[in-house]
């Protein structure tokens, strides 16, 4: 075994905490014990909710964006941060401090028809190397930054975001032109039928403009972007494998966050968020939504589905969701499906989808 | 018809049991010949096996090492003082995009002996190197194990050496909750890995980094540091790799040329007993052929139990062998590891590979000193019938033929020294000399023998000297062994005595500076020799500076001297001309050691090219000096040459020279917080430097001392093997009247005087060798030639042990003679008619 494997086996324990088999997709499913739990009680608190908790198992910092450069060509770019404990904080921790139980890892991604690039990067705790504060906003690992401008866009928050890896690399300007909105009850969000959660929100209205490069060629881009904040200490559910994610922006201006979990015997545990053009969140209960993968493509030994039917009859949704690139696999040290979609039917919408534990 | 098919099988079986019962019986009826072929063989696998563990495992240790030192290999952010310094350095470089991976290292004295921790992050550190220190690369961590690294109270791995000294130390030291620590033996000794925060935590580093390494493949001289590392970090590039395995060669080949000596004398044993087993059971042979077995499964026979007797004796052999090994270790390792900085650990396993090999080389032996036995059956007519004296008779004939052969040898060796080059040349030469001596003895002693007869005047005398040359031909094979033995023994010694002298008299003239210091850096140097200008008892400070450059590709250091009276009142030039110091003062004269005068050809004189900041720059040779023990091709010249023509040389180097040593190292230890390992005195320096040859002439010591021993096994064996046909030698003045006591004592005088001039006959051969290893196999290993010295008291002392030997290996014999019963020796003339 190569330190290389060996760094794999050292994420796979790190995302897995200390128990001896991880649980559900990358151990996810692992009981929390001592961790803080999530209760629906617990309100969501900006700015503070931005910055870490260190009282929590895992958190992540998620955007994700639809990008058209000036010669009409589609990207996808994602930029993903996940703070992972593997003992829960019991003190503030030194500044200037090696932590030994707290890592992070960052994934970025550049998407395009044709192409799909991916990196990695990982950090220990407490040594200032990898992070996020609140105020101002900022998440980073190594070089890779999601920080808040000192310049805001009227009342709005403004946001610089990069990252690089083999062959290509981008920075986006982001300005928030809409309110945060709160999945499941508030921010609560519940993620099976035995009751694990998450708190979860989102902020669907990022307008993008900047550069991305890919195989040396630099692009003028703009578009949207997505972002997700969630943290959690067991947010899966012992037979949960995986998840289905969609995010989709409706030309008409809504939009749609859905996401379906995956038991041993494939049943999915469904929810979702409908958000109108101003904000407005309506939960959907999973019975209301009807989600069927269509098409499968073989990517990287596995049989992974690439087209979806999404039907949610009470807003009269009957639509296909399809990728830009069949390929979008990260090949990072747990690998996973993401990607840039679009979808048509009876609606047109372009957004992301992220599917795991295949 | 099956069943009498069945039945001819098992007749057939029953057939060759019967047969190889009848020629295995002959080791029943004579065990000493079997004793003498089992103790040969296994003391002549033992010595080979044990030179082979010792290489194999030296080079596995290498290999280890060089696994290590691959991070020597990555670029590496240092800071400007050479001292730890503040870890947000790391995260602060890391978020400018420099892909930096930090190293902590400490080291810590236990028992003598330096442990160094490094302490790394795994996180960031993916391709498994950890700079000059050390390596899990071929650790198979699972998650938890990784976890468990990190976590308090966290995991040191270390060689099997290291770990149990490790936990000794945390015991002893009672440290808090101690780090776990787990053997690991591909790790390199008396190093120690562990996380960033369990080092730092156990060598109270909290906060600090020795180097961050930066990526191999980053172009290191574009990293552009951020405020305010930029001020304090710098640059340290890569090491260059040593090559262990080229550096040790020399010195492996030289333990394997030892091991070689040693099987060969050992064969020498296993050629007689094999010999005289196989003629004395010709008779048998014969009748058993005549009984109707074939040639074909006779030979089968033999060689299957040549083959088994090998397999026996082998197996002793590698055990011994292990054993021999696991002494000579310490001394190996202590050598290998001051001479060339190689780490070999101290704990050896009993290998697969030394099994198959030990046993293999045993098998090949024998079968080689069996193949004329062999041939003598194949060939064997039924009619024929010759005894054991014809054997004998025909020996006496071989004299002839080895000094014949000694005449080849010589010229071999002759050719050798003439027209070979390199290492194996130059033992060519060597074993040249030794098969040539050996084989020329019987001839040597014969002629004496004639001599002493020719002088002789008594019936008895007459017979005391004609009977010496009669036995001559039975024990020539074990006086080639005592004279290898001696003659190796006297060449090894002198030269080792040898080298003991001149190295000794090369300290005294080369460490004539009182104390030698290393400062941390440029600056703090600067500020000790600023500080030691005004202190009243230093008489002088003279820094040595420091370069490395490169003649045509290849590494060579350049070391800077400052002019002073220390330099030009006590060295000595093996060349020089007559204004070396004046010439080399005024610049573009530089002195050179010896071992680069012989790798170029280049001495007093000639110029060489060295590549200087500038480009390549010539500079005239003017004095070749000895340099002892350096493996390395070394330029001198004065320290503002160096610095002009290597600008960024390092100047941490100091010689002091002040009456009162003890004192100004405590200063200076106090006063500028200098590791007391870094200033050292020129006693503790010079006993360290002698300590290091030391121990490798032990090995020379022990090995020559082993082939000795198995010399005078050899010795013992033949006396035994013969003390049978010996009583039809002495029957007949036993029947004279001579009392069998007399006999017993003549028996006792004849081997003793055979054996003091084997002795004397190895004197000019020691000498020979001597020469040899100072002046030409040195050369080829180590690059410098050592003058030839005599000892002659050490070869009386060798001689008289050799003396000793024999007589041992005679008293046995001559007693059984003398106690042999009348009957017994009247008994020989009974087949008289």
């Amino acid at each position: 075994m190569t330190i290389k494997s060996l760094f794999l086996a050292l994420i796979a324990s790190f995302v897995m905490a200390t128990t001896a088999v991880g649980q559900g997709f990358a151990g996810l499913g692992d009981k929390a014990e001592g961790f803080e739990k999530v209760v629906p009680e617990r309100a969501i608190q900006f700015p503070k909710d931005f910055g870490t908790h260190p009282n929590f198992r895992i958190e992540w910092w998620y955007v994700t964006a639809n990008l058209t450069a000036e010669d009409g060509r589609h990207f996808g770019a994602q930029w993903t941060l996940f703070r992972q404990a593997t003992q829960p904080a019991t003190e503030t921790p030194a500044q200037n401090h090696w932590s030994t139980s707290e890592f992070w890892m960052g994934h970025a991604a550049v998407t395009s028809a044709e192409q799909h690039f991916s990196a990695e990067k990982i950090a220990r705790g407490g040594i200032g190397q990898a992070g996020a504060k609140h105020e101002p906003f900022e998440a980073w690992i190594d070089d890779w930054n999601f920080a808040e401008m000192q310049v805001k866009t009227g009342s709005q928050p403004a946001y610089q975001i990069n990252a690089w890896g083999d062959n290509f690399g981008y920075t986006l300007d982001v300005v928030s032109t809409g309110p945060i909105v709160l999945h499941g009850d508030a921010g609560y969000s519940v993620k099976s039928d035995a009751g694990q959660a998450s708190y979860y929100f989102s902020n669907p209205f990022l307008k993008v403009s900047g550069t991305i490069n890919v195989d040396g060629e630099r692009l003028q881009v703009s578009g949207n972007a997505w972002l997700d904040r969630e943290w959690s200490s067991q947010p899966l559910a012992s037979d949960q494998k995986g998840w289905d994610w969609f995010s989709l922006r409706f030309e008409t201006g809504e939009k749609l966050m859905l996401f379906g979990l995956r038991n041993n015997s494939n049943q999915s545990f469904k929810s979702g968020t409908w958000i109108t053009h101003d904000g407005q969140t309506e939960k959907l209960a999973g019975p209301l939504i009807e989600l069927q993968p269509t098409r499968f493509a073989d990517i990287a030994g596995r049989r992974v589905p690439v087209k979806w039917s999404v039907k949610i009859p009470s807003k009269n949704i009957a639509i296909t969701i399809g990728a830009l690139n069949d390929n979008s696999w990260m090949t990072t040290s747990i690998s996973y499906w993401e990607g840039p979609v679009t979808a048509t039917g009876s609606h047109k919408a372009i957004g992301y989808l992220e599917m795991t534990g295949y | 018809m099956t069943r009498s098919l069945t039945n001819t099988h098992a007749s057939e079986q029953a057939g060759l049991l019967v047969v190889a019962h009848a020629l295995f019986s002959h080791w029943r009826r004579h065990k000493i010949q079997a004793i003498t072929l089992v103790v040969g063989l296994a003391s002549a696998t033992a010595l080979w096996t044990a030179v082979q563990a010792l290489n194999s495992h030296a080079r596995a240790n290498y290999a280890a090492a060089a696994a290590t030192v691959e991070g020597v290999n990555r670029p590496a952010l240092v800071s400007n003082e050479g001292t730890a310094f503040d870890q947000r350095a790391f995260a602060a470089l890391r978020r400018a995009g420099i892909d930096v991976t930090p190293v902590i290292v400490g080291r810590f004295l236990h028992q003598n002996t330096v442990i160094e921790l490094t302490g790394i992050d795994p996180v960031t550190n993916r391709n498994g190197t950890f700079g000059s220190t050390g390596s899990v690369e071929h650790t198979a961590l699972d998650g938890q194990q990784m976890l468990a690294f990190i976590q308090p109270p966290g995991v040191l791995y270390a060689s099997t050496d290291t770990a149990v000294q490790l936990e000794a130390y945390f015991s002893s030291q009672r440290i808090e909750s101690p780090p776990k620590v787990v053997a690991r033996p591909d790790l390199t000794n008396g190093m120690a890995i562990g996380d960033v925060t369990t080092v730092q935590r156990l060598m109270a580093l909290e906060g600090r980094l020795s180097k961050l390494l930066l990526p191999a493949s980053a172009p290191a001289e574009l990293v552009d540091l951020p405020s305010p590392w930029n001020q304090t970090l710098r640059l340290e590039e890569a090491a260059q790799q040593v090559d262990l395995n080229g550096l040790t060669d020399s010195f492996h080949l030289n333990l394997t040329a030892f091991g070689l000596l040693c099987f060969l004398v050992g064969l020498f044993i296993v050629y007689s007993a094999i010999g005289l087993a196989i003629e004395d059971r010709l008779s048998s042979i014969r009748t058993l052929r005549i009984c109707g077995v074939s040639r074909r499964r006779l030979l089968g026979l033999m060689i299957v139990e040549m083959t088994g007797l090998a397999i026996i004796a082998g197996s002793i052999g590698v055990v011994l062998g292990y054993f021999i090994a696991s002494l000579l270790l310490p001394d190996i390792a202590a050598s290998l590891r001051g001479l060339y900085g190689a780490r070999i650990s101290g704990s050896l396993s009993l290998d697969t590979s030394w099994w198959v090999g030990g046993i293999a080389i045993s098998v090949l032996g024998v079968l080689a000193a069996a193949l004329g036995g062999f041939f003598r059956v194949s060939k064997m007519s039924l009619l024929e019938f010759k005894g054991t004296d014809a054997w004998r008779a025909k020996q006496n004939k071989t004299i002839t033929i080895k000094a014949t052969l000694a005449l080849v040898f010589l010229t071999l060796a002759l050719i050798s020294y003439g027209f070979g080059q390199g290492l194996m040349a130059a033992f060519g030469v060597m074993a040249g000399i030794l098969l040539a001596a050996a084989f020329l003895l019987p001839l040597l002693l014969k002629a004496f023998l004639a001599i002493g007869l020719r002088f002789a005047s008594t019936p008895l005398s007459r017979w005391f000297w004609a009977d010496a040359r009669q036995q001559l031909t039975g024990l020539s094979l074990a006086l080639m062994a005592l004279m290898l033995a001696l003659g190796t023994n006297i060449g090894v010694s002198g030269m080792v005595s040898g080298f003991r002298d001149t190295f000794d008299a090369f300290l005294e003239e080369r460490l004539s500076a009182d104390l030698y210091l290393l400062a941390a850096s440029k600056n703090q140097g600067r500020a000790i020799a600023a500080w030691a200008a005004g202190q009243s008892e230093i008489e002088a400070v003279l820094p040595i500076t420091g370069a490395s450059s490169q003649i045509g590709g290849q590494p060579v250091n350049i070391a800077g001297f400052e002019d002073h009276a220390s330099y030009r009142d006590t060295w000595s030039f093996l060349e020089a001309t007559h204004d070396v110091w004046d010439r080399t003062v005024s610049g573009g004269s530089v002195l050179v050691n010896e071992q680069l005068a012989r790798r170029y050809t280049s001495w007093v004189n000639s110029t060489i090219s060295l590549e200087t900041a500038a480009g390549p720059q010539v500079f005239t040779i003017v004095g070749v000096y000895s340099d002892y023990g350096n493996p390395l091709a070394e330029v001198r010249m004065v320290n503002q040459s160096v610095e002009a023509n290597w600008p960024d040389a390092t100047q941490r180097r100091f010689a002091l020279i002040t009456s009162a040593g003890d004192q100004v190292r405590a200063a200076i230890i106090s006063e500028f917080d200098l590791p007391g390992s870094q200033i050292i005195n020129q006693a503790a320096l010079k006993s360290f430097s002698r300590g290091i040859f030391e121990k490798t002439f032990t090995i020379s010591d022990a090995l020559s001392g082993l082939t000795l021993g198995v010399a005078a096994i050899a010795m013992f064996t033949s006396l035994l093997a013969l003390s049978s046909a010996r009583i039809s030698g002495v029957a007949p003045l036993w029947a004279m009247g001579v009392a069998r006591k007399k006999l017993a004592f003549y028996e006792l005088k004849k081997i003793l005087l055979l054996a003091i001039l084997t002795a004397v006959a190895a004197i000019p051969l020691g000498i020979a060798i001597t020469w040899c290893l100072v002046a030409v196999v040195n050369v080829e290993a180590f690059g410098w030639r050592l003058p030839l010295h005599l000892f002659p008291s050490q070869w009386a002392i060798i001689g008289l042990l050799g003396l000793l030997s024999a007589l041992v290996a005679a008293i046995y014999p001559a007693l059984k003679l003398q106690k042999t019963p009348p009957a017994l020796l009247s008994k020989v003339f009974a087949n008289d008619h």
